[in-house]
């Protein structure tokens, strides 16, 4: 398969972040591709050449439904994949330095330092057997270079910032004393502790009831802006990265569909699963719900056309030559040919 | 006392002031009551949809069990098609039973992992009666037809077919003992969106078709205003809003309501009032105020929220719990009073 270079070929669009306009962003992913498997009996694909771009300071979503690779790709991100999965090939860089090949040792690091991340469950961020407010002093002293005493302070601070009440005293309790919610917020005090430029959120309040949701998300957005730092939240909810995101990545199969301002890509869809996804989540009518019919295809192999084709209502002969390769059309990258 | 709420003519079940408690021990061995559901009313009639919505830890899903029996009610009555289920003995039940079925949120939580999904089916042919194994099958075939599927699918195994797959199988077999009831349990939560649609419409279908009741338990409030006619928000154990769906939807008087709308972001339907913002979690601690409870979370609390708050009626069917919605709807953001 050719390899199609598009980063760093967009137009900034003015008074927007156009994604992948930034001359030098955070984090730039060209062709990801991952395997399970190994080179001889491959058993599935699921990361079919991801390109992906998020600028510094820019809140970028990264939306799909199970099985559109958009955990694995930030485990790529993260050198977390887990057993059996490889990088087929591909690039990840983060503030411009290659990841794909780098020692596991220097991953740690960068994992500590310069990116962190918030799972769907806050109590897998952190340790069950020991106090909140000690493991993320202890964090906050190997990275700062601070003294037992004032690291304590700081985390403590942290945890306060996070809006957890009577932090001085929570702070000595364990992760199991807190609630879902307190929990998540004191999973976001843990992973910016380290000051991360780039802060992974896997579906972090997928979990939590909504009127938690609105609470937690707007605190991630919130502290995250307050410290500069890039955002890439992975969410199935296309109306979360609407409220909470400048910018939007919509994946199916393996592969980016759309990416694009938030604004333009929701009121304007141009890749008919984005519009797919927008009305499966919105639309109502009489007594109904919008259905997109079929199944998401299985990724044993590298597809040789659109992966949406098959459920798609604009689909052609055309959009079987081949997969679609994403292109630049006015402020956004599309990877549809009918668009 | 019953608190009025909407009689729909023929009822199929019809739920009056129930009531369960939760013994529990603390690590002191002291016991512990923690009330579940605190004295709730409602009925369904046949070819309805009623929808109780509300945040993990209000009681939603008890309500269904005890309306299934399949845990025990502390207090309260339970109408079935004209018998008072709860005092029934399990044994002269069980008959019964087959006429009110669940969907479960989890379908693979419906179906035996090592067999396969037609001998699963096949037990619930029995329920009605199914004789010889002819029949079973015949059966068996129209209800995997009747959710859109090919009857041969039944041969696979739970893990050998897709999700939204097995969540209609799931609702194949609910239906095969001809139920008049079904609980629908989150039916959607495990089900990505591009399925979700289509299992909701496909329930819509066999409603119709049918005439099914069905009690519905759901977080997601889309799925809900699709489905229900009327809806029930509760909030740590009791009613604190129930009305006919655009009642609830569009003219939404609790704050609790309101909150948990606004939280949504649903695009439609438009809503009257303001905003409002819900401040911290749920806590079973309010569970035994006398008063309103959730005025910790509310922006609108005053003294008077302390005392009991019953449920009036704001409009022909539409009940709130909350006397600042009823008496001052201006002064908390709402449109006044019809």
């Amino acid at each position: 398969m050719s390899t199609t270079d598009t980063s760093g070929a967009s137009t900034p669009v003015e008074g927007t972040i156009a994604p992948g306009s930034a001359p030098v962003g955070v984090l730039e992913v060209t062709d990801l591709t991952v395997g399970f498997g190994s080179a001889a009996k491959r058993r599935s694909i699921p990361l079919q050449g991801i390109h992906l771009q998020v600028a510094t300071g820019e809140r970028m979503a990264l939306v799909g439904e199970s099985g559109s690779g958009k955990s694995l790709t930030a485990a790529a991100v993260l050198g977390l994949l887990p057993d059996g999965a490889e990088i087929i090939r591909g690039s990840i860089r983060l503030g411009g330095e290659e990841l794909v090949g780098a020692p596991e040792r220097r991953l740690r690091e960068l994992r500590g330092r310069r990116m962190a991340i918030m799972f769907q469950n806050p109590r897998a961020s952190l340790n069950p057997v020991l106090t909140v407010g000690g493991q993320i002093a202890e964090v906050i002293r190997v990275h700062g270079e601070v003294g037992r005493k004032e690291s304590w302070t700081q985390a403590v601070d942290l945890l306060a910032e996070m809006g957890i009440p009577n932090a001085a005293r929570r702070a000595k309790d364990y992760v199991h004393q807190y609630s879902g919610g307190m929990a998540q917020r004191a999973a976001l005090a843990m992973a910016l502790s380290c000051r991360p430029d780039l802060l992974i959120a896997d579906e972090p309040t997928t979990g939590l009831d909504a009127t938690l949701q609105q609470q937690v998300l707007e605190l991630v957005v919130e502290r995250v802006v307050l410290r500069d730092a890039s955002l890439l939240l992975i969410t199935h909810d296309i109306a979360v990265a609407r409220s909470h995101c400048e910018a939007t990545t919509v994946m199916y199969a393996g592969r980016v569909m759309e990416s694009g301002p938030t604004a333009s890509v929701t009121a304007d869809p141009r890749n008919p699963y984005t519009g797919a996804l927008l009305k499966a989540f919105g639309t109502v009518e009489g007594r109904r719900m919008y259905a997109i019919g079929g199944v998401v295809p299985t990724l044993t192999g590298e597809l040789g056309e659109c992966g949406f084709a098959d459920r798609c209502p604009l689909a052609a002969p055309e959009c079987r030559d081949g997969v679609p390769e994403l292109r630049q059309l006015d402020d956004r990258r599309v990877a549809c040919v009918k668009a | 006392m019953n608190p009025p709420t909407v009689a729909s003519a023929g009822a199929v079940v019809e739920v009056r002031e129930l009531v369960k408690d939760y013994v529990t021990r603390d690590a002191r061995l002291r016991q512990q009551v923690a009330r579940a559901v605190d004295g709730v009313s409602f009925e369904i009639g046949a070819g309805e949809t009623f929808a109780i919505v509300g945040e993990s830890g209000s009681g939603k899903t008890t309500v269904g069990r005890v309306l299934l029996k399949l845990t025990s009610a502390t207090d309260g009555t339970v109408v079935f098609r004209g018998d008072g289920i709860l005092e029934i003995p399990e044994r002269r039940f069980r008959p019964e039973r087959r006429r009110m079925q669940m969907v479960f949120q989890d379908p693979l939580a419906a179906f035996d992992p090592q067999t396969t999904i037609r001998s699963s089916l096949r037990e619930f042919t029995r329920l009605r009666g199914a004789q010889s194994r002819a029949e079973e099958n015949e059966a068996i075939a129209e209800a995997v037809r009747s959710v859109g599927l090919e009857p041969g699918i039944a041969d696979r195994r739970p893990s050998q077919v897709s999700g939204g797959q097995l969540q209609r199988l799931s609702i194949a077999r609910s239906l095969l003992p001809e139920p008049d009831l079904l609980f629908l349990d989150e039916p959607t939560s495990s089900l990505d969106v591009s399925i979700r649609g289509q299992i909701v419409n496909l329930l819509l279908d066999l409603q119709q078709r049918n005439d099914l009741a069905y009690l519905l338990v759901a977080h997601d409030l889309r799925v809900v205003y699709a489905m229900a006619h009327r809806v029930a928000v509760m909030y740590l154990g009791q009613f604190v809003e129930v009305g006919a769906r655009d009642q609830v939807y569009a003219d939404a008087r609790h704050p609790y309501t309101r909150g948990l709308l606004d939280a949504a972001e649903l695009d439609e339907p438009p809503r009257r009032g303001e905003p409002v913002r819900l401040v911290g979690e749920i806590s079973e601690e309010a569970a035994t105020k006398p008063g309103c409870r959730l005025t910790l979370r509310c922006p609108f609390a005053v003294g008077r929220c302390e005392e009991p708050q019953p449920l009036r009626e704001t409009a022909a069917g539409h009940l709130v719990r909350c006397w600042r919605a009823v008496e001052q709807p201006v002064e908390i953001g709402l449109p006044p009073n019809e």
